[in-house]
């Protein structure tokens, strides 16, 4: 059954990935006692096509990820799911930003969810999510100064964009500086 | 037509995905003779 399972994991029918995954907790005793292949199935299937996969397809797959399956297994695995399927799909462009939006809106959701492990404990996203609200916070602060309606969402601008790219590239980088800003920003949001 | 063909065969193999879950579901839930029968052993023994 567990190779059956891992094969839907491939299936283009978001019909078929909301069946899958629709009842975690009879799901997870399945793919818990070997986690890695179902994770490296995940990841290519978002990552193989990315072109191709519709944002849909990719919330169903990293939610589960991130909500139910990254929260029970070893850390090392959840360091591995997020480079192959996660990290691909952080970082904004023009034509991805809602990608990127809904990627990060899943990362947090986990985070908030299971604190103490998962995607929370997950040492190359240490501090980047509060860095990114804060900078989402200063845009909206901005355009209110401004009152500026033309833009709907702050990932829609590419000042924004870079920032977060460089702060997120930064803590893959291991550079210092961006965890001491990442502190003083979750200090200021609480 | 080529659409809704491809629909149906997604909705098939859906319903195949959760008949899967179903039967893991029924298979790891005590069925009532089973539990009849375990709470019998338990009773038995005291």
């Amino acid at each position: 059954m567990r190779s059956a399972f891992l094969a839907r994991v491939h299936d283009s029918s978001i019909s078929v990935l909301k069946a899958l995954y629709s009842e975690p907790s009879v799901l997870l005793p399945v793919l818990q006692s070997d986690p890695a292949p179902f994770i490296k199935a995940v990841s290519e299937a978002v990552v193989a096509k990315s072109s191709q996969v519709s944002r849909a397809i990719l919330r169903t797959h990293l939610s589960f990820l991130a909500l139910h399956l990254l929260p029970v297994v070893p850390q090392d695995l959840v360091e591995n799911a997020f480079s192959h399927a996660f990290f691909p799909f952080l970082l904004f462009s023009k034509p991805k930003f809602r990608t990127a939006q809904t990627v990060w809106e899943i990362v947090e959701a986990a985070q908030k969810s299971t604190p103490e492990v998962g995607l929370a404990r997950c040492e190359s996203l240490e501090g980047c999510v509060e860095v990114m609200k804060e900078e989402e916070r200063r845009f909206l602060e901005r355009t209110r100064t401004r009152k500026d309606k033309s833009v709907a969402s702050a990932f829609e601008n590419v000042e924004v964009m870079s920032r977060v790219n460089l702060a997120v590239a930064s803590r893959m980088a291991g550079e210092s500086w961006f965890l001491s800003k990442a502190r003083l920003y979750a200090e200021r949001a609480r | 037509m080529v659409v809704a063909s491809m629909d149906v065969n997604g909705e098939t193999r859906a319903a195949a995905v959760q008949n899967m879950l179903r039967t893991l579901r029924e298979s790891a839930a005590p069925d009532s003779e089973t539990l009849v029968g375990t709470l019998g052993n338990v009773l038995h023994k005291y």
